[in-house]
């Protein structure tokens, strides 16, 4: 029998000097890769194509749905959506336009970009992370490149923009009171507050599309009118990530993006019964990447990535993990290689297309050795915990 | 999806289940630090995927999990066995002399790294046949056949006192 294997097997695992447990580094290891599958979205490579390849496409919309889909109350329609181009940071130098403009910020990190009609709302601070990670900062960097630093400082609390909007939106508890903040960056001045009721997440994460403030509370989503200060509770909604009148639904083995306005769905998966996946919506709501968790490695050269247009249901196969790709405010897919090649690709027609500007400092795309001096950060992408 | 756990939560985790995990790296993996390395990477991938351990009292074995799958994914990249050469000695992870008694890590190291993994997820970690199929992702016949191989070569290697030849499953 085995019985002396195994006593010989024990006996040599009880002998080992175990080294003592490294809790903060691994602490940091869970949170950089929590950010990443939170923020970046991490999906992983085989694993993802090939469940990639088992997705149905439910349904899609006619441009009608899009219509109703978007707020009745005045948003622009989205062929006024500014188109900034590919929008990234290498350190704290910003690239707006795939590195036709640069711009600096006076501080020691970015954190994240966000796109607003205003121009790129630039998060910065101490360091690179969202959470526990001191002040978070705010500059607005305008389409010709011109910085202007905001009198806003937060810490640990989620920042949503619309890029046809010029406002920024979050939630903050100053005496445990829920409070929605709504933040004018061309004028650096407060619009609007609402107290949210019966706040239990104190998570508190957010979307802005049109005037409407989607604000995930618990297990349910609050809908928040910001100018007429009402305050609703989805019927309907599960998640809070809402974009161009989509909203992302069905976390796990189903996930999907419907409209919000008809609760139509219009792209589905089905995945394998222990994965775990998710719709990632661009800014602007009209495109999404399909991202598959697995327990594969976590750097995997050989990894793909799908997108779709979410009206047509066109899907766009990519090079590279999920976290790899930024958006840019028209749902347009980007990415920075290592040795700073830009890839734009248009989800809807398929066409890609490289440039290489100049970067005074190449991005190092490895999370585990990168440095705040060439921490690469993309647009459309935020990164919260 | 759920937020992750708290600092407190999680270094409660990290502090109760490091030392169980290492020993099974360890016997895995052979090297002291790929099993740190793999520690760390299945503990930082359960941190992140919070969303899945459900309650706190489930995390040590979802770490655990974590750890196989991902020791499984390091053995299935090629390079994996073009840099571990079966025919190579590890380092010894112990401080005391291995002279007295059979040398089973060094006998381990001769096998390549599926077989190992049998091995010890299923004489070390006491796991059923079903379980080290669903852990390394193969099917039972292969654990069964990997195991059937592998204590062949061991008792080559340690000796019929160890390894008797009379052995069909050793629990399912």
């Amino acid at each position: 029998m085995t019985e002396r294997l195994t006593a010989l097997l024990t006996a040599e695992a009880d002998l080992l000097d175990v080294p003592s447990a490294p809790t903060a580094t691994v602490l940091a290891r869970g949170r950089r890769l929590h950010r990443r599958r939170r923020g970046l979205q991490v999906g992983t490579g085989l694993a993802a194509l090939a469940l990639v390849a088992g997705v149905g496409l439910a349904a899609t919309s006619g441009s009608d749905d899009r219509d109703d889909a978007l707020d009745p109350s005045g948003t622009p329609p989205a062929a006024l959506t500014p188109d900034s181009g590919t929008v990234f940071t290498i350190g704290t130098t910003v690239h707006v336009g795939g590195g036709a403009i640069t711009a600096e910020i006076d501080d020691k990190a970015v954190k994240s970009l966000y796109y607003t009609s205003a121009g790129v709302l630039v998060r910065h601070g101490n360091n690179s992370f969202s959470d526990g990670g001191g002040p978070q900062r705010f500059s607005l960097v305008s389409p010709d490149g011109a910085v202007t630093p905001l009198d806003l400082v937060t810490e640990g609390v989620v920042h949503a923009t619309d890029p046809t909007q010029p406002y920024v939106v979050y939630v903050d508890r100053p005496q445990g009171a829920a409070v929605l903040h709504v933040r004018d960056v061309t004028t650096d001045s407060e619009v609007a507050t609402v107290e949210l009721p019966e706040a239990t997440d104190d998570y508190s994460s957010s979307a802005l599309d049109g005037d409407t403030v989607y604000v995930r509370n618990g297990g349910s989503v609050l809908v928040i009118d910001w100018r007429q200060a009402t305050v609703e509770v989805s019927p309907a909604l599960t998640s809070e990530s809402v974009a161009g009148g989509h909203a992302i639904e069905g976390y796990g083995q189903s996930p999907t993006v419907v409209d919000v306005a008809t609760g139509r769905t219009l792209l589905s998966a089905d995945l394998d019964a222990d994965a775990y996946g998710y719709f990632r919506l661009s800014p602007d709501g009209s495109s999404a990447l399909l991202v598959v968790e697995d327990d594969g490695p976590l750097d995997d050269e050989e990894a793909q990535t799908t997108a779709y247009d979410v009206e047509t249901g066109t899907t766009l196969t990519v090079p590279g993990a999920s976290y790899d790709y930024g958006w840019t405010s028209v749902g347009d897919l980007f990415r920075v290689t290592d040795e700073g090649v830009v890839t734009t690709c248009v989800v809807s027609t398929g066409e890609c297309t490289d440039s290489t500007p100049e970067l005074d400092t190449l991005p190092d795309a490895n999370y585990l050795t990168r440095t705040v001096e060439d921490d690469l950060v993309l647009g459309g992408v935020t990164r919260e915990s | 999806m759920p937020r992750p756990p708290s600092d407190a939560e999680f270094s409660e985790l990290v502090q109760a289940s490091w030392a169980s995990l290492y020993r099974t790296a360890y016997l895995l993996l052979g090297d002291r630090a790929e099993a740190e390395d793999l520690v760390q990477t299945a503990l930082a991938k359960t941190y992140a995927s919070w969303h899945k351990v459900r309650a706190v009292e489930a995390a040590p074995g979802y770490a655990r999990t974590t750890l196989v799958n991902t020791a499984s994914s390091w053995f299935r990249k090629k390079s994996w066995r073009n840099e571990r050469p079966t025919e190579a000695l590890p380092e010894q992870g112990v401080t005391h002399d291995p002279s007295d008694r059979p040398a089973v890590i060094a006998a381990l190291a001769q096998l390549p790294p599926r077989q190992r993994a049998v091995v010890v997820l299923r004489y070390y970690d006491d796991l059923s046949v079903a379980s080290t199929a669903h852990a390394l992702g193969i099917t039972e016949g292969t654990v069964k056949s990997q195991t059937s191989d592998a204590l062949a070569r061991l008792r080559t290697l340690l000796g019929d006192a160890v390894v008797p030849d009379t052995l069909g499953a050793h629990h399912d």
